[in-house]
């Protein structure tokens, strides 16, 4: 009898080290997502945290097989050295309210544990959904205000060359376009930083999940999803504008203006996949010669 | 095997827990305002003093949503005009906000100028003599179309004057490490730079915080520009 349990425990659960840490792990950084799902992802620039987090969890659980309870003295050693700094990071951020910090840690902290208990193999299969945390930490004000802005000034200036370039008789001063006997102002919500910010997260996700590909392909895809998104931006400005021009002011602040936002986005990650694909196609033939 | 492999676990989870309690323990609790009693600037700061003396209040003219944000994260905000003896203007802007976390911290008044469409620029970092001590402060000049506002302005953390990034950041750090939360003062002195003589605007505004801080006592002081001026 006990020898049956023992096997059902050591065939299902494995070892009750893993979690007994997610939920310690758990139990530490609750508070710290209950805060900023109060606060930083109820506003639009930080709406994204909440899907991030669950998108990391997931990879975690996909990822799980792959842990194993092996470790090495220097794979502790580095993890104790990691988990005192995250942890410190941790404190300070936590009880100062530093939300970065806080929402920071977690990334040296998980690693670390992860490292202690199961050892370099371990990390390396977990690495993408810790890093991928990164997503999780709220931009700094200063960087928000002054990526929103260089991103607006680079959209509107793009938009106008573009209109101008399609014969529309368009004129921009500052971040306000005059197009026709109509002014539009391209407002921090036009920046594309979100589009951007989720393009690269939604991107980064689907090469961690699609499986492997060559390092050149990923290079390629990885590098493309900025000017993917940026374009994207600057195609939907153009098309607001455009609508603007044709059917007035009403039109373009309407629920086109939200619509014309998703179907971009659609646009771009459809581009993303798009050269994915192709990459794929160009990228296999050579390999299979090599063969 | 598995036997180290909890035993690991635990002791990380140890780590953890212990963790997890100095996070919630060390929050300072302390309210620095409590002890040195209430704020009410409109009777902390004087309507006429040397040479100047308050013109009628005009409306701040901010847009009503800036407006709204102001008061959304003020405790109290005073928005005074001074005119001297020779007829020159300065506008006062003062600040109060009871603590500085990341919902209720005094906002770069840059931010605040662009939001209201000016165009910030030649900022740079320097000093102010208040004839009892220094004060760190940021001067530069908003524009909007033919208006050129030369600002210059300063941040104050509990007692201690500073300005926003990382100073401010390792005032409050120090603060709020010893269990107390710092109030904060934003005080701003702008005047309309009609001549386009920036110098000229520091000079005037230089003095009028000398005057200032002549015309109010101690606690006030140490309030307005810190311990530094006091």
């Amino acid at each position: 009898m006990t020898v049956a349990v023992r096997a059902w425990f050591k065939n299902t659960v494995h070892s009750p080290a893993w979690p007994l840490l997610s939920l310690f792990i758990a139990g530490v950084y609750a508070p710290t997502y209950v805060a900023l799902g109060r606060t930083v992802w109820q506003t639009e620039d930080g709406s994204y945290g909440s899907l991030i987090l669950l998108a990391t969890l997931f990879v975690i659980w996909q990822a799980r097989h792959r842990l194993s309870l092996v470790t090495s003295v220097s794979a502790c050693l580095v993890g104790f050295a990691l988990l005192a700094l995250g942890l410190l990071c941790y404190v300070v951020g936590r009880s100062q309210s530093i939300v970065q910090l806080d929402a920071g840690s977690p990334i040296p902290v998980i690693a670390a544990s992860v490292l202690i208990l199961g050892g370099w193999k371990s990390l390396r299969a977990m690495l993408f959904p810790i890093l991928f945390l990164m997503f999780c930490i709220p931009l700094p004000g200063v960087w928000l205000v002054a990526l929103t802005e260089s991103l607006k000034v680079l959209a509107s200036v793009a938009a106008e060359h573009s209109l101008w370039w399609m014969g529309y008789p368009v004129a921009r001063t500052g971040v306000m376009l005059q197009i026709g006997s109509y002014q539009l102002l391209v407002a921090d919500a036009c920046s594309g930083l979100h589009s951007l910010i989720s393009l690269a997260a939604l991107g980064l996700l689907y090469l961690n999940i699609a499986g492997k590909r060559a390092w050149f392909h990923v290079l390629v895809l990885v590098a493309s999803l900025i000017p993917i998104a940026l374009a994207a931006n600057v195609v939907r400005i153009d098309v607001l504008a455009l609508i603007t021009y044709y059917f007035g002011d009403a039109a373009g602040q309407g629920f086109l203006h939200e619509t014309a936002g998703l179907v971009v986005f659609a646009v771009a990650l459809g581009l993303f996949l798009a050269l994915d694909w192709l990459l794929s196609r160009l990228l296999r033939p050579r390999k299979e010669a090599s063969v | 095997m598995t036997t180290g492999a909890i035993f690991r676990s635990a002791l990380v989870c140890l780590c953890l827990a212990a963790a997890g309690t100095l996070g919630v323990v060390l929050k300072p609790a302390h309210l620095l305002d409590r002890q040195s009693g209430e704020v009410d600037l409109q009777q902390m700061i004087p309507a006429t003093f040397g040479a100047w003396k308050t013109e009628d209040s005009r409306s701040s003219g901010f847009r009503p949503d800036v407006q709204a944000e102001i008061d959304k994260i003020y405790a109290q905000v005073l928005d005074r005009t001074y005119v001297d003896t020779d007829g020159q203007h300065i506008m006062l802007s003062i600040a109060y906000g009871r603590d500085q976390e990341n919902g209720s911290q005094l906002h770069r008044p840059e931010f605040c100028y662009e939001a209201q469409g000016f165009r910030v620029g030649d900022a740079f970092d320097g000093k102010v003599q208040t004839g009892f001590g220094e004060v760190p402060v940021r001067r530069m000049t908003a524009t909007q179309g033919q208006r050129i506002e030369t600002v210059t302005y300063w941040i104050t953390v509990g007692h201690k004057a500073t300005l926003p990034g990382i100073g401010r950041k390792l005032v409050q750090l120090s603060y709020g490490l010893s269990g107390e939360i710092p109030d904060g003062v934003l005080v701003r002195i702008s005047s309309i730079d009609t001549g386009n003589d920036a110098q000229a605007a520091y000079a005037l505004q230089q003095r009028f915080v000398h005057d200032l801080m002549h015309a109010v006592g101690g606690s006030v002081r140490v309030r307005l520009a810190g311990e530094a001026a006091a």
